[in-house]
């Protein structure tokens, strides 16, 4: 047995938690609404079904474009059956989607998710009773402690194999008329869609879709016959619209439904524990203190002792164990002076220096984890989008934008759920400027070394800095070349729950096993081409003194350009072109150029940088070009060259124009005082 | 120079090969597009290069 199989229902009511749980997949899940915005397909682990997660959509009208991919699926994939999973504490709303899936007439199960929810709102589901009402199997499940799920798939088999599709849904009278009457216009054109029942695009026209109109081929005198029908159903109407009459005989049937099959508690009226926090932490005044001060404690955290500690010993294997280890070697094996230059200065400061890092970046991710499985990250989305739309610009802009403190990549592909292609671009140059997990290791490192009794607050101050540059510029290219309107940021808040501890654990863990593979690929190639460009003179000799080398002249060449921003060093400029791969690769530069790694590479920056420089190079870090890939990918999703290039360019004028008010300014507020 | 010292020098040129080529492949992807940021797990995008890769082995 076996078959494709669409998995269907609303944003954010577990689809991709069930489908991880049938297939064995370990897919993101995020507690918030529109975390799949591509469909993914997995085999299940038992019976032979091919799965088809898709994005979460309200109904079959489409307007955004995650929308029309599962609308799409639906109609021209065909799949075999179709779970519709719904969300069981707001089951009206969800079973408006329900119905509309009814229509397509195609062998269905309906999965209620979060039972354990709805037990603990004190509702009861007749289950049973629904199943009768809606002609359909249905299975309770708590997807999130993966309950009932075998359940699931054993339905799904049955509905295929005995081909169990729901039986058409009667409305009111007005509108079974309407129906039946659009039904007996179209009926000819039959050969043109024999895979979608006629109920479906009676439906879909009395709604006045005009695509469906072009998928059946309709002549103008069957168009005008459907608007005539239209047009009387109208007239009958208290609505006097087309879209809206139906929607409400879809909300009657669902309301007579839910009135026979669910029961609620009748304190249901007084505030839930989610409307009470959201009173205080989604409040107009308090919103943002609020999301600021929960970003400040998350940062202190993340850089008070626990991390330090966990670093300390970190670095300790890495120096004492590791290091010593290797140089005991060299030592017994009489091996030449370069061999401890490549493995010592090269290897083991690039690669270990960054891998001191490794705890904050854990307990940061572990964090955001605790914040998104909680439902929080959807209110701070929630709470920008307020801020920003005062300020003329898209909330859809901030999704992209906050899923750039991870990583700029997938923010910058994240864009594709922005239509307008000018509000897109305009998000593609602003994310950027976030401050991205690698950037993470340049501010611990810097921020220990000058400003150890705030460096929670000096780092929580770059990722505020980065969010201003952003809004700041995102104004000045909406004023000048993405001039229009934006288009209108409609999100859902998920209710609060306690999060997850294995979901918690588990996205930390990628988090740290990325870190862990970027450290010993490109952090490490890194590592030995600056070694290489370190420790060699243009002709391929091996110099002494690393000013002569190939990246001592390039460096100095482009010192003086950032003089005036307080880091005119050849070392500081080297360590901003290695950043151009990877982001780490700044600390693990500096690492290898100066041969120092951890607490040593600290004091070695002391010496060179002030506390002022030190938080302009930090600046410039923050908001210079973005690494390699996601200039790659900023490229691709633009679709020139010409673009990206101008996005840099604007990336780098910008950092400089930053870091230079900054240095000055601080200079010269020094010499006031 | 001792045997150790010989292998030692082997080692660590085949160490400066493998950084060599590992960053020429890291860059080239990245110019072809190829490449994404690695971590896939965390994405919330599904089209992307590395990530197509990955479901199409898993199934």
């Amino acid at each position: 047995m076996g078959g494709n199989i669409a998995l269907i229902g609303n944003p954010n009511c577990g689809k991709t938690t069930l489908f991880n749980a049938l297939t064995g997949s370990n897919q993101y899940v995020g507690n918030w609404a529109g975390v799949t915005v591509e469909k993914k397909t997995g085999r299940t682990i038992k019976g032979n079904f091919n799965i088809t997660d898709l994005p979460g959509i309200y109904s079959l009208s489409p307007y955004s474009l995650e929308e029309r991919i599962t609308k799409d699926y639906v109609i021209n994939e065909n799949p075999d059956a179709i779970i519709n999973i719904i969300d069981g504490t707001n089951i009206e709303r969800n079973l408006y989607l329900t119905v509309q899936l009814i229509e397509l007439g195609k062998p269905m199960v309906l999965v209620i998710n979060m039972m354990d929810d709805v037990a603990a709102k004190g509702w009861s589901i007749d289950c049973d009773y629904l199943s009768k009402l809606l002609g359909m199997p249905i299975v309770p499940i708590s997807a999130r402690k993966s309950e009932n799920i075998d359940e699931v798939l054993k339905q799904v088999e049955y509905v295929i194999t005995h081909k169990i599709i729901p039986p058409e849904i009667t409305y009111d009278l007005k509108t079974q008329n309407a129906l039946n009457e659009i039904y007996s216009i179209i009926v000819k054109n039959i050969s043109d869609a024999e895979k979608i029942p006629y109920n479906f695009y009676a439906a879909k026209l009395l709604e006045g879709d005009e695509e469906s109109a072009k998928n059946l081929k309709l002549e103008k005198s069957q168009l005008e016959a459907v608007e005539k029908v239209i047009l009387k159903y109208e007239k009958n109407s208290e609505y006097h619209d087309r879209e809206s009459m139906l929607a409400d005989a879809r909300y009657k049937f669902i309301e007579e439904v839910v009135r026979k099959t669910v029961v609620k508690n009748d304190s249901e009226e007084t505030m839930t524990i989610s409307d009470k926090i959201d009173a205080v932490v989604t409040n107009r005044f308090l919103a943002i203190p609020v999301f600021l001060l929960i970003m400040f404690l998350m940062f202190s955290f993340t850089f008070g002792p626990v991390g330090k500690f966990l670093s300390d010993i970190i670095e300790i294997l890495v120096n004492d164990v590791i290091a010593s280890f290797i140089s005991e070697i060299l030592e017994k094996a009489n091996a030449p002076q370069w061999t401890y230059r490549l493995l010592l200065d090269g290897v083991v400061s690039g690669v270990g220096g960054i891998l001191t890092f490794l705890p904050q970046i854990a307990i940061l991710f572990f964090c955001l984890s605790i914040l998104e499985d909680s439902g929080y990250m959807a209110r701070a989305a929630f709470i920008t989008d307020r801020f920003l739309r005062r300020l003329g610009l898209s909330g859809k802009s901030f999704i992209p934008m906050i899923m750039g403190f991870g990583c700029t990549t997938p923010a910058v592909m994240a864009t594709r759920t922005q239509e307008n292609i000018n509000e897109r671009r305009m998000t593609i140059m602003l994310v950027p400027f976030m401050s991205c997990g690698a950037k993470l290791t340049i501010y611990a490192l810097f921020a220990g070394a000058f400003f150890k009794a705030n460096k929670g607050l000096v780092i929580f101050s770059m990722y505020i800095l980065g969010f201003l540059v952003a809004i700041a510029v995102g104004l000045l290219l909406k004023k000048t070349i993405f001039k229009g309107n934006m288009a209108l940021f409609v999100m859902e808040l998920p209710p609060y729950r306690m999060p997850m501890p294995k979901s918690v654990l588990k996205n930390t863990w990628d988090k740290c096993k990325g870190f862990l593979v970027k450290a010993g690929t490109v952090i490490f190639s890194m590592s030995i081409v600056i070694w290489l460009l370190q420790n060699f003179s243009p002709s391929f000799h091996m110099v002494d003194d690393s000013s002569q080398s190939i990246f001592g002249i390039i460096g100095a060449a482009i010192a003086p350009v950032f003089a005036p921003l307080g880091f005119g060093t050849w070392q500081a400029s080297v360590s901003l072109l290695s950043g151009l791969v990877a982001k780490e690769a700044v600390v693990s530069s500096l690492g290898v150029l100066y041969g120092a790694g951890g607490d040593s590479l600290s004091a070695v920056i002391s010496s060179v940088f002030t506390p002022l420089s030190a938080y302009s190079y930090m600046v410039f870090c923050l908001l210079y070009v973005p690494c390699i890939s996601a200039f790659a990918t900023i490229k691709r999703e633009m679709g020139s060259l010409k673009w990206a290039l101008a996005s840099a360019a604007m990336q780098i004028g910008v950092a400089y124009l930053v870091s230079l008010l900054i240095y000055q300014a601080g200079s010269l507020i020094g010499r006031i005082f | 120079m001792g045997i150790g010292a010989i292998f030692i020098v082997a080692f660590c040129i085949a160490l400066i090969l493998l950084g060599i080529f590992i960053f020429i492949r890291i860059v080239a992807r990245a110019l072809k597009g190829q490449s994404s940021c690695g971590d896939c797990k965390n994405c919330r995008v599904e089209n992307c290069p590395s990530r197509r890769k990955e479901n199409s082995q898993k199934d």
